[in-house]
This record gives C-alpha cells, sequence and structure tokens, in this order.
C-alpha cells in the first residue's frame, strides 16, 4: 500500500565541458496513486530516466522531495527504499543462477533458506519459468531474461516497482507480449509502479496515467485517453500519435466547449480547454481516423472542406491517403483498407467537433 | 560458398594461407628448437634426431647453479605476484570508482611497461647505487620485478571492471545490499578473472623478465633467465635446454592453473 | 541558474569519501614515483655530471657528456645503425604481420584459439629461450649450416647469426607479436560489410585492401609501428645472444659503459640520445600517421 508523491523535483547536472550546470530535471510534482500504473513518457534528455533514479536512490536530487506515503525517502541509500527496480539492460547478475539472482534480494532481507526457496519458486511459477531455477542468465533467451528480472524485483514485494524502458532491447513480437504480460502481473500484485518508456504505444496500452515530460518539465499528466484526444500542448500531440493542425483564429464560442475558428478553409468548430477567447490564435488537431473522405458533399453542416488526393499508401490495416486542401496544407487520413479512393480524386472532407481540439500554437512555430 | 566473391575470398587464397602458415612456423620454430634439443640425446641437434634422452634433464639437476637460479627466480615470481595483485587491483578499483580520475594518471601507472625495460633497469641501477641500496641484496631486484609486474595487473582488472555492466551494483543495492555487501557479492565475484588472469601475467614476466634482473643481479640473485644467459655465453649443450623447457612449463603450468580457476582471458591491446 | 541558488543545498550523501579513494591508489603511486619518475629523473641529472675516475662522478654539472656523444663519429655510427636497423625490424614486422593478422581477423577456421595462443606463446616464454632456439637453429654447428653441409649444398657454414642478419632475423622474431596483436584488434574493428561495399562498388581486392583495410586499421599500424620500434630500440639481450660483439647497437653499448667501464655520466647521455633520437622519429611518424586518421580514432 505506497502512494508516491514528488514534490518539486530538481536535479542538475555539471557539464564539466562547458563549464555550467545544466538542468535534468526543472521541477516536477507527481503523485501516483496506490496500486497504478504510471507511466513517464518522453524523448531522451526529457529527465524520465533521471527522475526513476531520483525515485531509485541511484542519483541524489538537487532540491525536493520524494513521499512514500508521507515518509521523505531522499536521505535513505537506495538499499533501504525497498523498491523493485527492472534495468533496461536486466543487469542479472551473470555469476548467479537464476534461481540465487530472485533469491538476493530476499537473502539481503534475511530471508530463511526453506522460505526463499518456496518464494523464489512462487514467483517463477508466477512468470511462467518454472524449470529455469538452475540455468545461468546467459543460457536463457532476452524474453526470459527479462522476467527473471521481473521475478527478482517482484519476490521482495517491494512498495513500489520501477521499470527503466525493460522492452527496449525486445524484438517487436516480444515487445508486444511482454506489454500485457507485466500489465496483467502488475495488476494481479496490485503494485504501484513507475515505468519509464519513449515508446508511445506502450505507454497508452499499460498505464493507468501518463506522464508527458520534454525538457525536464511535465507537460501533461493524465489517462491515456486524455493524452491522445485532449493533448495539452502541440508538442504533447505530436509526440503522442500522427496529428494534422490546422491554424485559425477563435471567432466564437458556443456551448460544451465549442469554439468556432476563422481558417484558411473557412469557418470549423472544435472542441477546446480551457481559454481560448475570441480574437486568440489556435491550432485544431484532428487526428488522421477522425477524418472522413466522400466523392459526394455529405449532409452535416459543419467541418465540411474540399480535398484532393496526393497519395496514397497502403499500411495493412489502414490505408493513409496525402490530401491537399485549399491552405495549402496537406492532411493525413487514415481510413478503412477496403475504401478505396484513387490518387487524384477530389473528395469532400469532414470531421465531427468533439474529434477535435484545440491547442495553442508553440512558441516560433509559424 | 557465399564467401566465393565475397572478401572471404582473399582469407582463403593459397598464396596467402602459404605465406601465414610459414610466419606461424616462423613464430613457433625456436620454441620448437628448444624442447626438441633437450630431448635429444646427442650434443648437437640433427635431422634426423639422434635418440630420445634425459640425459640433459639429469645433468640440469646436477647442476647447483642452474637448480638455485630456478629456486630464486621461482621465489621472485611468487613474491612479484602477490605484491603487485594487491596494488595493481587496488588501484584499478580507485579508477573504477572516482570517475573524475585523469588519464594522465592512468598513462603515469602503465608506464613501467611502456618504457624500454632497459632504460627502466638502467635509472634503477643508478638510483640504487646513490640511495646506497646497491645490488647486494635481493630488495632492489624485487622491487624492480613488482614495478615492472604491476601494470599487467591493473591493466588486466581494469579491463574486467569495465566490461562490467555498471547497472549490476545498482541492481544488488535496489534489492537491499548495502554498498560493502554489493562489492563483496557481486563486484568481486566478476572481476576475480581479472584479477587471477593479471596475477598470471605478473608471474609469468617476472619469472621470464630480463633487463631488470641483468643489471639489479648480483652473484646471490642470479634468476633462471641470467643464469642461462650466462651459460649461453661460454657452453651450447643442451643442458640449457632442459632448463628451458623446465621454465616454459612453468609457464604452461601457471596459464593452466589460471584457465581452470576463473578461464583464459582473450589479451587486447 | 537562478533556481540553483533558490534550491536547498544537496543531501550530503555516502556514494564515496575521495579521501578514502585516494588510499587505493596510494601504494601504486609511491611505487611509481620511487621506482620510476625519480630514477628517470636522475638519469637526466646524471648526464650532466662531470665525468671522474675514481668515484662514478665529480661535484658540478656540465655539457661535456651530450658534446662527446654526439660530436663522436663512432657513437653516431652506433647510433645511426641501431636506428637503420630497428627501422627496417619495423618494416618487416609489419609486412610479415598484417597479412597474418588479417588472416586471423577474418578466418572461421576452427583452428582460430590455437592460431591466436600461437601469436601470443612467445610473449609467454623468456627471449633468453626463444634466441636460444634462434642459435640452436642459426649457429656454424646449428641445424640449418649442419643440414645444408650433410647434403653436400655447401662446404663451408653460412655465417647466419654474430651478423646483422641474425640481429635482425631475431629482433623480429621477439618482436612480432607487438605488431600482430595491435593489428588484428584494428582490423577486427573493420566491418567486413565496408569491404564487400567496395567491392560491389567495383573494386578489386588489392584496392580494397589499400583503399579501404589500411587506411581503417591505420590505429593499429600506428600503435603497432611504435611498439615494435621501442622494443626494438631498446633490446639489449637479443643483439649481445645473436650479434655477439661484431654487430655495436647502442642500448648494449650504454649497458657496457654502465656495468663495465662505470662511465655513467656518459652512459646516461648516450641512453638519453637514443631515447630523443627514437622519440623524434616516433613523433615523426605519428604526425605523418595523423593526417590519414582522421575521422577514424
Amino acid at each position: 500500500m505506497t502512494r508516491v508523491a514528488i514534490e518539486g523535483l530538481h536535479k542538475v547536472y555539471r557539464d564539466s565541458d562547458r563549464g555550467e550546470d545544466v538542468y535534468a530535471i526543472k521541477g516536477i510534482d507527481l503523485l501516483v496513486e496506490d496500486g497504478t500504473l504510471v507511466s513517464l513518457l518522453g524523448p531522451s534528455g526529457c529527465g524520465k530516466t533521471t527522475t526513476l533514479r531520483c525515485i531509485a536512490g541511484f542519483e541524489p536530487p538537487d532540491g525536493g522531495a520524494i513521499r512514500f506515503n508521507d515518509e521523505d525517502i531522499v536521505a535513505q541509500p537506495p538499499e533501504q527504499r525497498d523498491i523493485g527496480l527492472v534495468f533496461q539492460n536486466y543487469a542479472l547478475f551473470p555469476h548467479m543462477t537464476v534461481a540465487e539472482n530472485i533469491g538476493f534480494g530476499l537473502e539481503m532481507r534475511k530471508v530463511g533458506k526453506a522460505d526463499i526457496q518456496r518464494r523464489v519458486g512462487e514467483v517463477l511459477d508466477m512468470v511462467q519459468m518454472p524449470t529455469y531455477g538452475d540455468r545461468y542468465p546467459s543460457q536463457l533467451s532476452g524474453g526470459q531474461q527479462q522476467r527473471v528480472a521481473l521475478a527478482r524485483a517482484l519476490v521482495i514485494e517491494p512498495r513500489v516497482l520501477l521499470l527503466d524502458e525493460p522492452l527496449a532491447n525486445l524484438d517487436a513480437k516480444l515487445r508486444e507480449e511482454m506489454r500485457f504480460f507485466i500489465r496483467s502481473l502488475q495488476q494481479r500484485v496490485g503494485i504501484t509502479t513507475i515505468y519509464v518508456t519513449h515508446d508511445q504505444s506502450e505507454a497508452m496500452v499499460m498505464s493507468d496515467r501518463v506522464v508527458v515530460m520534454f525538457g525536464g518539465l511535465i507537460s501533461q499528466y493524465a489517462d491515456p485517453r486524455t493524452i491522445y484526444a485532449r493533448p495539452a500542448t502541440q508538442q504533447v500531440a505530436e509526440f503522442v500519435g500522427l496529428s494534422n493542425f490546422v491554424a485559425g483564429i477563435v471567432s466564437a464560442r458556443e456551448e460544451n466547449g465549442v469554439r468556432v475558428a476563422e481558417t484558411a478553409i473557412g469557418p470549423l468548430r472544435c472542441t477546446a480547454g480551457e481559454g481560448f477567447d475570441v480574437g486568440d490564435p489556435a491550432l485544431i488537431l484532428v487526428r488522421p481516423e477522425a477524418i472522413s473522405l466522400s466523392r459526394t458533399r455529405p449532409d452535416a453542416g459543419t467541418n465540411v472542406f474540399q480535398g484532393r488526393v496526393s497519395e496514397r499508401h497502403f499500411l495493412g490495416h489502414t490505408t493513409d491517403y496525402r490530401l491537399a486542401i485549399a491552405s495549402g496544407n496537406v492532411l493525413q487520413v487514415h481510413l478503412n483498407t477496403f475504401s478505396d479512393i484513387e490518387p487524384d480524386a477530389e473528395v469532400w472532407c469532414s470531421f465531427e467537433p468533439e474529434q477535435s481540439w484545440l491547442v495553442s500554437p508553440a512558441r516560433g512555430a509559424s | 560458398m557465399a564467401n566465393r566473391f565475397g572478401l572471404g575470398a582473399i582469407v582463403t587464397r593459397p598464396l596467402l594461407l602459404i605465406f601465414v602458415a610459414a610466419v606461424y612456423i616462423f613464430l613457433m620454430a625456436p620454441i620448437f628448437m628448444v624442447v626438441l634439443a633437450s630431448l635429444n640425446s646427442g650434443a648437437y641437434l640433427r635431422f634426423p634426431p639422434e635418440g630420445l634422452s634425459l640425459r640433459w634433464y639429469v645433468a640440469f639437476y646436477e647442476n647447483t647453479p642452474f637448480v638455485d637460479a630456478m629456486v630464486l627466480s621461482f621465489k621472485v615470481a611468487l613474491i612479484s605476484t602477490l605484491v603487485s595483485t594487491i596494488i595493481g587491483t587496488m588501484a584499478a578499483f580507485y579508477f573504477a570508482r572516482v570517475r573524475e580520475a585523469r588519464g594522465g594518471l592512468r598513462v603515469v601507472l602503465i608506464a613501467p611497461i611502456l618504457l624500454p625495460e632497459i632504460l627502466t633497469a638502467i635509472a634503477l641501477l643508478l638510483y640504487y647505487h646513490q640511495i646506497g641500496l646497491g645490488t647486494r641484496s635481493l630488495i632492489g631486484l624485487q622491487l624492480g620485478h613488482i614495478l615492472i609486474t604491476t601494470p599487467y595487473v591493473f591493466l588486466n582488472v581494469t579491463a574486467g571492471l569495465g566490461n562490467m555492466n555498471p547497472s549490476l551494483q545498482e541492481a544488488a543495492r535496489s534489492l537491499g545490499a548495502t554498498p560493502a555487501i554489493a562489492f563483496r557479492r557481486v563486484t568481486l565475484p566478476l572481476t576475480k578473472q581479472g584479477i587471477v588472469n593479471g596475477a598470471m601475467f605478473a608471474f609469468i614476466i617476472s619469472f621470464d623478465t630480463f633487463s631488470i634482473s641483468l643489471l639489479l643481479k648480483s652473484v646471490d640473485t642470479m634468476t633462471l633467465p641470467i643464469q642461462l644467459f650466462e651459460y649461453l655465453q661460454w657452453n651450447f649443450d643442451p643442458t640449457a635446454a632442459a632448463v628451458s623447457t623446465i621454465s616454459i612449463l612453468i609457464t604452461l603450468a601457471a596459464v593452466a592453473l589460471t584457465d581452470r580457476l576463473v578461464g583464459l582471458r582473450v589479451i587486447r591491446f | 541558474m537562478t533556481v540553483a541558488a533558490a534550491l536547498p543545498a544537496p543531501p550530503q550523501r555516502s556514494r564515496f569519501m575521495p579521501s578514502q579513494m585516494v588510499l587505493l591508489i596510494l601504494p601504486a603511486l609511491v611505487l611509481v614515483a620511487f621506482l620510476l619518475v625519480i630514477p628517470y629523473l636522475n638519469i637526466i641529472v646524471m648526464s650532466f655530471r662531470v665525468p671522474a675516475t675514481s668515484a662514478p662522478y665529480a661535484p658540478g654539472f656540465t655539457f661535456a657528456n651530450y658534446v662527446r656523444a654526439l660530436a663522436d663519429p663512432f657513437y653516431l655510427a652506433v647510433l645511426w645503425r641501431t636506428l637503420v636497423i630497428c627501422s627496417a625490424v619495423t618494416l618487416i614486422c609489419f609486412i610479415i604481420g598484417f597479412p597474418v593478422a588479417y588472416h586471423l581477423a577474418r578466418t572461421k577456421s576452427r583452428l582460430r584459439v590455437v592460431l591466436y595462443a600461437c601469436i601470443l606463446s612467445p610473449l609467454l616464454v623468456s627471449t633468453v629461450i626463444r634466441l636460444y632456439g634462434w642459435m640452436i637453429i642459426l649457429a656454424n654447428n646449428g641445424i640449418i649450416n649442419a643440414g645444408l653441409q650433410d647434403w653436400g649444398l655447401i662446404s663451408q657454414p653460412l655465417p647466419l647469426m654474430y651478423n646483422e642478419l641474425g640481429v635482425i632475423i631475431g629482433l623480429v622474431h621477439v618482436n612480432l607479436p607487438f605488431m600482430v596483436l595491435p593489428l588484428l584488434g584494428a582490423l577486427q574493428g573493420v566491418n567486413p560489410v565496408l569491404e564487400e561495399a567496395a567491392r560491389s562498388l567495383g573494386a578489386r581486392g588489392m584496392t580494397v585492401m589499400r583503399r579501404v583495410i589500411i587506411p581503417l586499421a591505420m590505429p593499429g599500424i600506428q600503435a603497432g609501428v611504435i611498439l615494435v620500434f621501442v622494443m626494438a630500440a631498446g633490446s639489449f639481450v637479443t643483439p649481445v645472444m645473436l650479434g655477439g660483439s661484431r654487430v655495436k647497437l647502442m642500448t648494449p653499448m650504454v649497458v657496457q659503459q654502465l656495468t663495465e667501464t662505470f662511465l655513467w655520466p656518459l652512459g646516461a647521455a648516450l641512453a638519453i640520445v637514443l631515447s630523443v633520437a627514437g622519440g623524434l622519429l616516433i613523433l615523426a611518424w605519428m604526425r605523418f600517421t595523423q593526417r590519414r586518421m582522421k575521422g577514424i580514432a
């Protein structure tokens, strides 16, 4: 039963080449509720791994607090924090067998030999590797090593499980499987888990909530659906999934957060959060699968405009169309593979206001 | 098959293979000849050899200076190994722990094997005489050996530590091990191979080294290579071959022991 | 930076205490300082001492030793011969070492490990023993001469040792591993795919070697050449055992000055002259190769 709270976390690195301090984390506040899985998602260098290492105790923060259930653990060395840590490269001890690796943490906790044996056996069953106890890590495949690393972290029944890009070294098919495996294991054990990844689909599939980080700051902290459909910034929208942006100026506010924006392809109605008063510049985000195409003009009154198919790419489960529209933009549209619109065809486009979202244009972007 | 038109074709070109084989023969020939001469019954090695005999080994056993020299070399090598293994391993751990350690410091530590050994021997000879240590005792010679064997231990242990995944120590800490326990349970066992290999090199280098021993020797401190050298100045009989063969066998035993204990590391430059 | 000022000081952590860590390196530092740094500085000082007959040196300092070392045509001839022979040995080691290293780097033969051990094994056998082996082969009553005489091909033994030929054979043998090992390291780092790429672009075997492999192996070539040259220039036992008294090289002569005639200041000056001359050659070689290594090391 552990809730993790991070308050005002800072971390500074000394760049000895340039002789100046560089911020890796610029002040992070985060609350991870008990038993949930929260992903730290962002490009490399965004501070997600540094945050994790601060929680694990391998990086001393330069400011702020990290609390497990109100107890500030910043001053504690890693071995007293009672955490389970899974590394990107697994970090299995090569000179110990699988059973010895898994038993190591219990041994450190002075658990009796018989108990260790029993609990190692249980956790090996849990990761579906009951017969592998006597093997050495070098005799295991990448996926098996991954599961042993998980077992080793879980067997000590830590207060918090920390995973640092654990699937990055696996091939695509195995990675897919392990996502579901880790998620179901986490839900079965009910352990508070913080998961670092740069893979947005991984974060979407596995998490209760996702933290999107850029440049040492949190851009958005929300459930995966909100991150995708209602991104807080243009940067978040671009990092998570594919995006079309149409620039415009807010011209009217309507009921239910709907705004009307004047754009180069006419007025468009879309959904927005706080702010966005009349006269504000805005970008309308429409995901490629939110746009529908038809040869004839649809009956719907709003958000209808014309375009010409400039490219068509077959992706398997969908077909990717590039549409040239009047504003000069190119829109990306994903349609059911079995639709057949020829390149160069003139088509009508439309989208529902609730399937679009207004974001503020990033500074410096046109 | 796939290599017929690739670069593999160069490697299997007969001319290259013949050339390479000739170089290997060139490398191994003198060692082979020494062993053969020690087992040959005649005083000069001829083809075909005159007959198998152990008489030169008997001659060695009866030659007190050779036996004394071998015992002395063995003792000196053991002490060098012990001391340089401790010093070199400690230094390697310093570099593994202190990330800010300068590259220059590293070069200083391995300088004894970068500088020509004879120059070091000359420097030590003059220095010993000036500080009054002289070459009458074994201490000067022993210190010289430790000086040139320590870098081998340092390099081997450093290589072992460098290959170690730094996450391993963190993994141990995250599982509840204190830094001391993480060192004893994880770092040390994984460094063992580097340490033992370094110790093996220290032993072999000390046992075989010539220049340091030649300049720092005294009447009481004739190591085996020096005794062999002096002997060959005036004699050419295969007693020297028997001595050499035994010396080679001692070296091989050190290698074999290392292999049995921890496995041999691949040496890279 | 203003944010940093507002932050509390980082908590003290027990990661390591530098003062304790220094104890780890202290013994090695003491060893090198007292047995290497000071003795080497001592040689430099010694080379400026005034020579004397009754004691190793007289009080005062002088340049006379260097003047003598550099002006005496005898010493200059020895120095020149030393540098020429060492350069020749280095070149021969490269010419015969490169194919061996290339073969070993690329072969998939099961004998790979054995071959690697063959390269290394001479390092594990005392130089004296290896040279003794060459004496058994090359001496007047050695295997080659005896064999040739038995077959009636020659009546007088060929002079194979106690001359420059013997010294070069010995030096090449003793130092070849120091050429092959760095070359091997470098060549293993050259991705074979690059060679295939060069071939696919139309380069023939020798062109691939000259335009792709050798340039990429340059760091190894540079290291091997320096190692072998230094080792050869500093070799004492090889010229003595296989050259006898006829082939005068610098290092044996310096040792002789020090241990037989006790001319310490002159001996020290000669040792420094050889080191500086060798050092200059190595520097020139490094400048020559550095320009060819842009983008590699």
